[in-house]
């Protein structure tokens, strides 16, 4: 991935870099809003990781002007401001994601890697989520393994909805929580846990190979069996 | 930093100079008009009734003839509150009455003093003592007015005492001038001469201070003015005075706050209902809070340190080992960093509390469906309840409810947890709602070990955690998120022991809702 990093505090930006580009994808780093900006528009991206408060023009105003331009590269905010209202305020300014300093790093690399296969448009077209042998009916809501139905409650179905959806890639455990109870909150990880841990028995029953893996220190993700 | 009264920079001060000032103009202006007043008095009142007086003398002169008239005179001048005295002089010779008018009257700066003197009226013979005399300006002045309209202005002799004249020497000028004479100087006296014919001349002098005289009348409410006035300025003053030691009071207090960094400091506060107590009390609850705050903040740190510095100090030992340990193990670095996972979410748990504490977080209200909402917690809860054997369930009719939505959602979760973790196995957790006239009611009942009754308060301060507990997962800060989280929308959390279990009731306060 093509990345730009605007981020002013050096160490950040540095281990940011660093860990970027230890998994192969290339990062320019401007540690202010004007350079950043600037840069930001001359060149495309894959995504934009944009600090929140940075020196000559703040991150909102920064992706404002982005946005004016009609660039839709997406847009993670990084910040220290936690609070709804400010994650609010940076998701209005057109950012696609925002995540709250201090973060790990797998949740970062987890979140950008959502975000640089996000389509440009919903797709609203899908109506069956296929993997290996997995099947998932978008529309009567129903899920094979191997033509046998698979019964799953109503979150365990949206749990596996948005694995299928990111398939071959990390979901960390926030990203779950977020994205199917549609609450922003903090919880204990272990709630989590226990509904992948139902979804996998139901999923990868004894004697098939797991699709449902648990990535350590990240989250989860589903991939084909081999 | 103790502040000196002084009369210029004190607000009060200036208030009192500028009433003072006032007060100055006000009497000025009195004593200006005063004179002119007077003059009007005179000539409106007094003259006719001199007139009348001097008509009357006249036509008892005509009709009935000298002796009656003198008679009349000698008794008229016989009572002292007529304020009357006369000469009745024939072929210039002095037939009757006295032989001098006026006497001299205390004298400031050349003028004759205005008010003093007229109250020293005693009686005629003070007026018309023998060896009393006119002053010389009297001829002048009699013999400037060529106008004939009877009246003369006499002013006293500028600078020094007036010169005075012996009666007899009036009577011998020419007598083509007769009329009422406004004795200027002494305004009170009036003195009317008039021809009766052959040769005898009556020369009547009156005191209108002896008249039922509006003039008195005036002085009086002059003087009352003046004292009004005067009496004004010294009530000003002294209210003025103490308001600036109520307000030093409260100087005081403030600058020894900042001087001391001692906010324990109060402002001296009677019980009273006045302006400054009820503004003592004011700032004393003020500072009450501000010291309140400051005191939580303190805990704060204290706390961030106390529940941040153990998980610290063993992740530090961990990533020690995991240097120098060659055999580090995957397992044991998840360990390190759940470790620190654990860490940042008690960190983030206490950011927000102190947010919400704050009230610097903004809430976003808005209607919610109740019982979606709780289906999704119990959605998000079932599986570690049914772990535990438990029964998680809702009992809810439709109901909406007026708040912020992550945050309500954060709250029952929070509750909800802690319910899963406390209730032993096969225990049953049931979620309640009551719409009440002026409240809604959420209910979590559980049948768990509850709380002790004299830990009820404490498990809601903060990083209160209760000592069976400690050995449980979880950072402790749960319920204090949830009161945080109730204060926020103006709401109640209450926590009861009911016979077999606890109950956590969120009470939200009317309206919540629009």
């Amino acid at each position: 991935m093509q990345l730009l990093l605007i981020e002013d505090e050096i160490e950040v930006a540095d281990f940011i870099k660093q860990s970027l580009e230890e998994v192969g994808h290339t990062v320019c780093h401007l540690d202010n809003g004007r350079d950043g900006l600037t840069q930001a528009l001359a060149n495309s991206f894959d995504v934009l990781i944009v600090d929140r408060m940075l020196p000559e023009l703040d991150g909102l105003k920064v992706v404002k002007a982005i946005r004016a331009t009609g660039n839709q590269t997406p847009v993670l905010f990084l910040s220290a401001l936690g609070q709804v209202d400010e994650r609010v305020k940076g998701l209005k300014a057109g950012a696609d994601d925002y995540l709250t300093k201090p973060f790990a790093f797998s949740e970062l690399m987890a979140r950008l890697e959502a975000l640089s296969r996000r389509p440009p448009h919903v797709q609203s077209e899908i109506t069956e989520l296929v993997i290996g042998s997995l099947t998932m009916d978008l529309l009567s809501r129903k899920v094979f393994r191997d033509d046998r139905e698979i019964t799953l409650q109503g979150k365990e179905f949206n749990l596996l909805e948005q694995l299928l959806r990111n398939q071959g890639r990390v979901m960390t455990r926030t990203m779950l929580l977020e994205n199917v109870w549609g609450y922003h909150f903090d919880t204990g990880t272990n709630v989590i846990d226990v509904h992948m841990s139902n979804l996998r028995k139901k999923i990868d029953p004894p004697g098939s190979s797991p699709m449902l893996h648990t990535v350590r220190g990240a989250g989860y993700k589903i991939e084909a069996a081999a | 930093m103790k502040q000196r009264f002084s009369l210029i920079k004190s607000y009060i001060g200036r208030l009192i100079l500028i009433y003072g000032l006032a007060v100055i103009l006000a009497l000025g202006a009195l004593f200006y008009f005063r004179d002119t007043l007077a003059t009007l008095q005179v000539d409106s009142y007094a003259k006719p009734l001199v007139n009348r007086e001097v008509s009357y003398f006249r036509s008892v002169y005509e009709k009935r003839g000298l002796r009656d008239l003198i008679e009349i005179l000698e008794d008229y001048r016989g009572q002292p509150e007529r304020g009357f005295d006369y000469a009745l002089i024939k072929d210039a010779a002095l037939i009757s009455g006295s032989k001098g008018l006026f006497a001299p009257r205390p004298m400031i700066f050349g003028q004759p003093f205005p008010f003093f003197e007229m109250h020293s009226f005693k009686g005629p013979e003070n007026i018309l003592a023998p060896e009393n005399i006119l002053p010389h300006d009297f001829i002048q002045s009699r013999e400037n007015n060529s106008s004939g309209d009877g009246f003369i202005e006499m002013l006293p002799s500028p600078g020094g005492p007036p010169e005075f004249l012996e009666f007899s020497e009036i009577i011998t000028m020419p007598n083509d001038i007769v009329g009422p004479f406004n004795f200027m100087g002494q305004n009170h006296i009036l003195i009317e001469s008039v021809h009766l014919g052959e040769g005898v001349m009556l020369m009547a002098a009156f005191d209108t201070r002896s008249f039922e005289n509006p003039s008195v009348f005036l002085n009086r409410i002059l003087i009352g003015l003046c004292l009004l006035i005067i009496a004004g300025f010294i009530t000003t003053t002294f209210i003025g005075w103490k308001i600036h030691t109520r307000l030093s009071g409260i100087n005081k207090t403030a600058s020894d706050i900042l001087q001391h960094n001692d906010l324990s400091r109060r402002i001296p506060a009677g019980s009273g209902g006045s302006e400054f107590d009820l503004l003592s009390r004011n700032l004393n609850d003020m500072l009450e809070g501000i010291e309140q705050k400051l005191e939580d903040m303190r805990q704060l740190s204290n706390n961030i340190a106390h529940d941040l510095r153990t998980p610290l100090t063993i992740l530090r030992n961990r990533l020690e080992t995991l240097g120098k340990n060659v055999n580090t193990t995957e397992d044991e670095r998840e360990k390190a960093l759940l470790h620190m996972d654990g860490i940042l979410e008690t960190f983030n748990a206490i950011l927000r509390i102190s947010n919400l504490e704050s009230g610097s977080a903004q809430l976003h209200k808005e209607n919610i469906n109740l019982p979606e909402m709780i289906q999704d917690v119990i959605d998000l809860y079932a599986p570690l309840a049914m772990k535990k054997k438990q029964a998680l369930g809702h009992e809810l009719d439709d109901l909406v409810i007026y708040a912020d939505r992550n945050l309500l959602f954060q709250a029952l979760a929070n509750i909800i947890d802690n319910a899963v973790k406390y209730t032993p196995e096969s225990g049953k957790i049931m979620i309640s709602a009551e719409e009440k006239p002026l409240s809604l009611e959420i209910y979590i009942d559980d049948t768990g070990t509850g709380i002790p009754a004299d830990k009820l308060d404490k498990v809601l301060t903060r990083y209160e955690r209760l000592d069976h507990s400690r050995t449980t997962s979880g950072h402790g800060l749960g319920l204090s998120l949830v009161k945080a989280i109730m204060d926020a929308h103006n709401g109640q959390l209450n926590l009861t022991n009911h016979a077999g279990g606890l109950r956590v009731n969120l009470s939200f306060t009317r309206p919540h809702r629009t």
